[in-house]
């Protein structure tokens, strides 16, 4: 739980102030963490000492302390020197030790009941029974951010996430489920706003780019109110991220709450879909169009349908794009001018997206 | 008038094939056993068991919990990735003493449900939450056994009075 390179730091720092060497051995006299190079010197004794009842001991110049988890024997602190300084300095640094690994523990604790909670593995009894041990509030406003790096297992970018959510006084939850996936649990104010949720997200990105080096995509759930609603909102950020994915590949923050008509057309099956292609279509894709054509609809939709803008911003006549869009018309048998073939051929652009992705992913 | 028949007959097969023709009682459902420190539970073929830890401790497999979902295992499969997209049910084991926690409030089309099953009178209720259904139910009238189960699956949601899942209920055997 707690790690060998935070012992090591812990006793570090207390040498640099005490001059006093520690060393820090499991029950089995394994070296975890020293401040000296050879500790081979000890493991008899630490043997000798974790068999006997007494929870420190002086032997041949050196102190021996009893690190305990739980009444569990966790580690044997070994302070070389026999003055009654070492021994305060050596009882401090097990008392530091001993404080510690019931930090690490509480925090681990949660972090746990976190993932559980996420993933909905826990009945009503335990979430209630345990958030009320942890200290977790059951009725606070909550939202579940997923931040998505562009490297697995990105160290920085979770330390980088850590330390902007996890004040002293911050009740917020960083954690992962999955190697590709940095998630945080948010409290929010009884005020906040989905505006504010944005806003949150864009400052995790802008902290990722400029303190993590990475990029990365953010996705929200809605906003909950009930600790066992956690992972519906975990959920809803992960649909988010995928639906995303596939359709609005220019958005890094994407809301739950704003997928629009991308969500739909995420859970159409995919023979409905290819159904649907091949009708409106009539076995030509959209990727077959030459790169004028794919540009003219898209800067038309862009427009809102409006001839005079889309000229205007495609530097050509009006009477050039009414000639592509009678093209296209010819092509496909619908007319983009007009309202209704029009969101026929956007829903066909995107489902045709929706079906090149679940092709590349091997769905 | 032949072509018509024939036609109809293929659509009732594919209606068949869709739909399924699932088990009619809770003897026909075959499956595998699993278990753990306090009770072992009936997983129905075409459901996987996924493991769940101690709350403290994520190396260690949970004693009084098992989880069953409604699909086959696949490769990059896991919890997260069925997450309401198929159905599940989770199984505790407590003492008769634990506390049930109702929290009906949070759902839509709230319904009160009752079942008995093997001899045990389920108790609980149904509820939509954001278009997943879900069911809360305790046996017995006692906090021992308690099921949370995820009602809606990708092929289809299932009832509360579906054949596997009364299967599963039915398997609880206490150690």
């Amino acid at each position: 739980m707690i790690s060998n390179q935070i012992l090591q730091n812990v006793i570090e720092g207390i040498k640099a102030i005490s001059r006093v060497d520690i060393c820090i051995m499991d029950t089995e006299a394994k070296p975890v963490a020293a401040t000296v190079g050879k500790t081979e010197e000890y493991e008899a004794s630490v043997l000798a000492f974790v068999g006997s009842p007494a929870e420190s001991q002086s032997l041949q110049n050196t102190h021996y302390f009893k690190v305990f988890d739980d009444r569990q024997l966790e580690y044997i602190l070994v302070v070389k020197g026999d003055s009654d300084d070492v021994y305060m300095v050596g009882k401090m640094a097990a008392f530091q030790i001993q404080s510690l690994i019931v930090a690490y523990k509480e925090r681990y604790d949660k972090d746990n009941f976190i993932k559980n909670l996420l993933l909905d593995n826990l009945l009503l009894v335990d979430i209630y029974n345990r958030a009320k041990k942890l200290h977790i509030d059951v009725e606070s406003r909550r939202v579940v951010f997923i931040v998505e790096t562009s490297i697995e297992k990105d160290n920085m970018a979770l330390e980088t996430v850590r330390t902007m959510f996890t004040g002293s006084k911050s009740k917020d939850f960083i954690t992962a489920v999955d190697e590709k996936n940095i998630i945080i649990v948010k409290e929010l104010r009884s005020n906040d706003t989905y505006e504010d949720l944005e806003k949150i997200g864009k400052v995790v990105l802008d902290m990722l780019n400029t303190e993590a080096m990475s990029k990365a995509r953010v996705s929200y759930g809605t906003i909950i109110t009930e600790l066992k609603d956690v992972s519906r909102s975990y959920k809803e950020a992960k649909m988010a991220l995928d639906v995303g994915r596939i359709f609005y590949t220019e958005r890094n923050i994407i809301a739950y709450s704003n997928l629009g008509i991308g969500r739909l057309i995420y859970q159409l099956p995919m023979p409905l879909c290819k159904m649907f292609i091949r009708e409106i279509f009539d076995g030509q894709m959209p990727s077959d169009f030459d790169e004028e054509t794919i540009v003219t609809i898209n800067k038309f939709f862009e427009n809102n349908l409006n001839v005079s803008e889309t000229s205007r911003q495609l530097y050509i006549h009006r009477n050039t794009l009414v000639y592509r869009l009678d093209k296209i018309q010819k092509m496909t048998n619908l007319d983009l001018r007009t309202f209704e073939d029009a969101i026929t051929f956007k829903m066909a652009l995107m489902v045709v997206k929706y079906m090149d992705y679940m092709e590349k992913t091997d769905f | 008038m032949l072509k018509k028949a024939a036609l109809l007959a293929a659509l009732v097969l594919s209606m068949t094939t869709l739909f399924g023709c699932g088990p009619s009682s809770i003897e026909e459902v075959e499956g595998t056993v699993f278990e753990c420190t306090q009770f072992s539970a009936l997983c129905p073929e075409g459901w996987s068991n996924y493991p769940v830890t101690e709350l403290n401790d994520d190396t260690t497999l949970s004693m009084n919990y098992l989880r069953f979902y409604k699909a086959e295992p696949e490769e990059g499969d896991n919890a997260s990735t069925l997450l309401y997209s198929n159905a599940y049910i989770n199984i505790g084991h407590y003492s008769p003493e634990s506390e049930v926690f109702i929290s009906k409030d949070i759902y839509k089309d709230v319904e009160d449900v009752e079942l008995e099953v093997a001899g045990k009178k389920w108790k609980g209720y149904t509820g939509v939450l954001a278009g997943i259904k879900k069911a809360e139910m305790w046996a017995d009238g006692t906090g021992e056994w308690q099921v949370s189960i995820c009602l809606s699956d990708v092929d289809g949601d299932i009832e509360i009075d579906d054949m596997e899942l009364q299967a599963i209920l039915a398997s609880l055997k206490k150690k």
